[in-house]
Parts: structure tokens; C-alpha cells; sequence
């Protein structure tokens, strides 16, 4: 297909777009706050999610040891099971050393091993807020949580030209090391009179000194003295330019090490993350008076290649902190994205279904298409149309979606990445 | 662990072949540099360093660089493993970096008795 039908084609789909939104009224205006395709994604500590926090103190320990240190020392310092404030992350399969586990292994993982190597635990408590009758009564809020990722994808080119970069930046380290070891510590000659001297004074009586200090105060001199002549000699200089190559390989290979962590967030193929978690509220440590106030499940699905992405997600989120008005919330939510020569589309939809105490109605739901078309390397075109998000508590409909741009030379990077796992 | 040297004997078998194989573990990477009686670098996966009755009384120094590349531990492992003497032999060396990126590296002798 030319450029020019393209141009054509998506001119049509735009006209078409606009002509479908203005044959609707002005919706009134959604008061609760809208959803975003984001919101519903699995999360990394849902423990966190759950409790509505993002602690900026947050215990990772990486040893069995330091584990059991840290909730000791937490359950030390207060009379309630866990501290407000307090939140750690722990991931057991990490814990101890895995000898066997290989690069290749760790990042192509089958899926019982990315299932065991993805589960991490969340757990956090932080004061109840709501409502008023549980923060007065000081009641504690400790949430816990688990996630993993059974179907992790597999890694991109991008990982796999980092890590040929790495391992040939690792062997000329070795080698290097190899030659240094060879090299060892340039030393030269001392002259016949001060080695003379010092060899005299080496044996003199030394009242006061052990045989031990005496000969360490001579090693010492002796030492310094040979490395000092030695330190311009040829192996001096091969030392230096070594040690030169040495620390600027380390340099670029954190560097690279540090791109490679990134790039690996991004997954091609298939992926499947999973997590859950639930909030009991209490008072003391003995959990005499404790409920189960909130609990959520989320599952993110999805499909990466060259040209076209696939994200599918489903979350459920109970919420009883007010026995009065319990909350239950369904929401799935579904992103494609595809490319075609300069013209990007995606679909953007999320439903959800609402089974709680009080609402208007039971389900709302939002779709949106957004198309961008790159005319050059300096203007593209973007246009969105569809219909946002009502409010099913206050029974509003949705407002219509319709949005028009341009961008004349603000960077190249596309307004919709074809994006994989993780981001 | 950088300026340490781990010193190993190993037995052999006057009529069978030594071999060494490196495993770096924890998901992270590292690559070799041998030098001694036999020479190799880069990756050491089933190599014969040699015959029982060619290495006897010799020895090989190995240097091993590791990277963290693995953004869930700081963990570097490498474990020597030496077949075709006596008895298999397995030497496991660890070290656990500060940050992520940063590298360390093993020095290992082995003696062939």
C-alpha cells in the first residue's frame, strides 16, 4: 500500500470518527474519577496496592537470616502484630544461592521455573482510615499478598545483543586479570650501599623490640623501597595500562548489565502475571478482634511480537472496611495495539461490573480508538474517538471521546508504543 | 574475593581425560581465562584439559570475572567442576555484590596430583 492511500485512509477513518461522536449529546460529567487501563494492571507488591499505600520504606531482605531479623525487630517494637508503617517484599526463591541456575535458564524460563522465580510476598500494615469509628479506635489495617508470573515471554533481541556485549567485555576482564597475576607487583633493585645499611641495621640488637617487630619495620622499608624503583620500569607501565582496561571495562559492563536489567522488562510472546491479596483489620496482637476488610485478585495476560500487542486484564477488588457499604468491583479491561507501515491503531476497552451495597447501576464501561499516523519524520497526526467511563454509584453516562491533533516536530517517539510485559 | 587465591588438588586418573566445566549461577554471567599446562578463554563447558598421565605434577590458575546482571539478586556463584580423575570434584565459590551491575572476580588454582 502507497503512502498516499494510506494518507487517503486514514483521512476517511478520521472524518468517519468525528462525524460518529458529533451525532451524540454533551454526556454530563463523570464525578467519580475515571479508570485507567493501568490501574487494573497486576501489581508488583499487591499488599501495597491493596492497603492504597506506596511506601517509601520498604524491607527487602535477600537471606533467610535477614528475614527473620527483620520481623523480629519489628514485632519487637510494638504491642500490635505489626507496626504501623511497616512494609517488606520478600521473594523466597532468591533467598538462597541457586549454583545451576544459568543466564540462559533465568531468562527464558519454562514456566515452573518463572513461576518460582517471579513469586515474591508483600506484606504492610498502615492505620485504618475509615471509618471514623476504626482510626479513632486506633484499629490496624495489615495487608498480605503474593504475586508471580507463570508465562514470562521470552527476551528480546535487544537482552541478547547486550549479553554477546557483556560476555565478550567478561572474557577480555579475565584475560586481563590473567596477565596482571602474571605481571604481579613491579619491583626494582635497591643499590648495593642501602641494601648494605639495611641489611646491617636488620641485624643490629633492638632493645626495646620484639625479633618480630624489628624484622616487620625492615620488611616494610625494603618493600616500599623496591616498589618505588620498579615503578617506572616496563612492567610498571603494562601494569597501569592493565589496570586502566580493567576499570574502564567494569565502567561499561554495569553500564550494559544496568540496560540489559531494562530491556528485560520488556517480554515478547506470551505472559501471564497473577496476584492476590487481602486486608485483615485489627486491634491487638492476639487478633482476638479481627475481620477480613478487603481482598483482590488480578490476572494480566498478554501477547507481544514486532507488530502487534495484545493486553488483556481482569481485577477484582472487595472492599468492607464500612460493614455498611461493602464494595465489590469487577473490571476487565482489554489493549490492542498494531502497526501497519506509519499508521499505529489501538483499542482500548475496559468494562466494568458492579455488585455493590449501593449503585445506581450495575455495570459501565469505556472503549476508545485511538489512531496516529506519522506523515514524516516531523508530523503526526493522532486522533482518539469513543466513549469514557460513566459512574455507576451516580448513574451517569459516559462522555464521548474525540480528540484531534498534530504534532509538528515534538520527537520522533510514536504516542503508542507497542508496548510488552512489564510496562 | 578479587585478591584471593583458592588453592585445589586434584587426583587423577593416569589413563582418562580431565575435564572442567564452569557454571555460572544465580542467572548471572561470567566468562573465563585459563592459563597453565592448557590454555582456553571465554566459556568453559566439557573441556579436556588433558590426559591423567599429561597433567600430573602440573597446574592450571583460572580467573573468572563475573557480572550481576540479574535485577532479583546480587548473588555471583561459580561452580568448578572437574570429571575424568579419581572422583568427580566440585569447587563452589560465592561473593554478593553492593549494587547492581557491579562485578567480582575468582582466582583458582588447581594442582593435578
Amino acid at each position: 500500500m502507497t503512502k498516499r492511500r494510506l494518507t487517503v485512509l486514514f483521512v476517511c477513518l478520521l472524518a468517519l470518527s468525528q462525524s460518529l461522536v458529533a451525532q451524540e449529546s454533551a454526556a454530563p460529567p463523570a464525578t467519580m474519577e475515571p479508570i485507567k487501563l493501568s490501574d487494573l494492571k497486576t501489581p508488583a507488591a499487591p499488599a501495597f496496592q491493596l492497603l492504597g499505600i506506596a511506601p517509601t520504606d520498604v524491607e527487602r531482605p535477600t537471606t533467610p537470616r535477614a528475614v527473620a531479623v527483620s520481623l523480629l525487630s519489628t514485632l519487637k517494637q510494638g504491642d500490635t502484630v505489626l507496626p504501623n508503617g511497616f512494609a517488606m517484599e520478600v521473594a523466597p526463591y532468591w533467598l538462597v544461592p541457586h549454583n545451576r541456575l544459568e543466564f540462559g535458564t533465568y531468562i527464558n524460563p519454562s514456566p515452573a521455573q518463572s513461576l518460582r522465580q517471579t513469586f515474591s510476598v508483600s506484606v504492610a500494615a498502615s492505620k485504618a482510615q475509615l471509618p471514623a469509628a476504626d482510626a479513632i479506635a486506633g484499629l490496624l489495617d495489615i495487608g498480605i499478598g503474593v504475586r508471580t508470573s507463570p508465562w514470562a515471554g521470552r527476551a528480546s533481541a535487544q537482552v541478547e545483543k547486550l549479553r554477546t556485549a557483556i560476555f565478550v567485555s567478561l572474557t577480555q576482564a579475565s584475560v586481563v586479570d590473567a596477565l596482571l597475576d602474571q605481571i604481579g607487583i613491579p619491583v626494582g633493585i635497591i643499590p648495593p650501599a642501602i641494601a648494605t645499611t639495611i641489611e646491617q641495621l636488620r641485624s643490629a640488637p633492638h632493645p626495646g623490640l620484639t625479633n618480630a617487630q624489628a624484622t616487620t619495620i625492615f620488611d616494610n622499608i625494603t618493600k616500599a623501597l623496591r616498589q618505588a624503583l620498579g615503578a617506572s620500569g616496563t612492567d610498571a607501565q603494562m601494569r597501569t595500562a592493565l589496570l586502566q582496561l580493567r576499570a574502564a571495562g567494569d565502567a561499561s559492563r554495569k553500564k550494559a548489565a544496568l540496560e540489559l536489567q531494562n530491556a528485560n522488562q520488556k517480554r515478547l510472546g506470551f505472559t501471564l502475571d497473577v496476584a492476590a491479596a487481602m486486608v485483615a483489620r485489627t486491634s491487638d496482637a492476639q487478633g482476638s478482634d479481627t475481620r477480613v476488610t478487603r481482598q483482590g485478585v488480578w490476572t494480566t495476560t498478554g501477547y507481544t511480537a514486532d507488530a502487534v500487542s495484545l493486553l488483556g486484564l481482569v481485577r477484582y477488588v472487595g472492599n468492607s472496611d464500612d460493614p455498611a457499604s461493602k464494595s465489590h468491583l469487577l473490571d476487565a479491561g482489554i489493549r490492542v495495539i498494531g502497526m501497519l507501515g506509519d499508521l499505529t491503531a489501538s483499542l482500548e476497552a475496559i468494562r466494568r461490573r458492579d455488585f455493590s451495597t449501593v449503585r445506581v447501576s450495575d455495570s459501565a464501561s469505556k472503549a476508545v480508538i485511538t489512531l496516529e499516523y506519522k506523515v514524516s519524520e516531523d508530523i503526526t497526526i493522532t486522533s482518539s474517538f469513543g466513549k469514557d467511563f460513566g459512574d455507576t454509584r451516580l448513574g451517569h453516562d459516559g462522555t464521548t471521546v474525540s480528540l484531534l491533533g498534530v504534532n509538528f516536530g515534538l520527537g520522533s517517539r510514536p504516542v503508542l508504543p507497542v508496548t510488552g510485559h512489564g510496562q | 574475593m578479587a585478591n584471593q587465591i583458592i588453592e585445589m588438588n586434584y587426583k587423577v586418573a593416569p589413563a582418562s581425560d580431565v575435564v572442567l566445566t564452569i557454571i555460572f549461577g544465580s542467572g548471572q554471567l561470567g566468562a573465563s581465562t585459563i592459563t597453565g599446562v592448557n590454555v582456553i578463554i571465554g566459556e568453559v563447558k566439557n573441556w579436556t584439559v588433558g590426559t591423567g598421565l599429561q597433567l600430573v605434577g602440573t597446574n592450571i590458575d583460572i580467573h573468572s570475572v563475573l557480572t550481576d546482571v540479574n535485577g532479583a539478586t546480587n548473588r555471583l556463584n561459580a561452580d568448578y567442576l572437574l570429571t575424568g580423575g579419581v572422583h568427580p570434584q566440585t569447587l563452589s565459590l560465592e561473593s554478593i555484590v553492593d549494587e547492581e551491575g557491579d562485578s567480582d572476580r575468582f582466582h583458582v588454582k588447581v594442582n593435578f596430583i
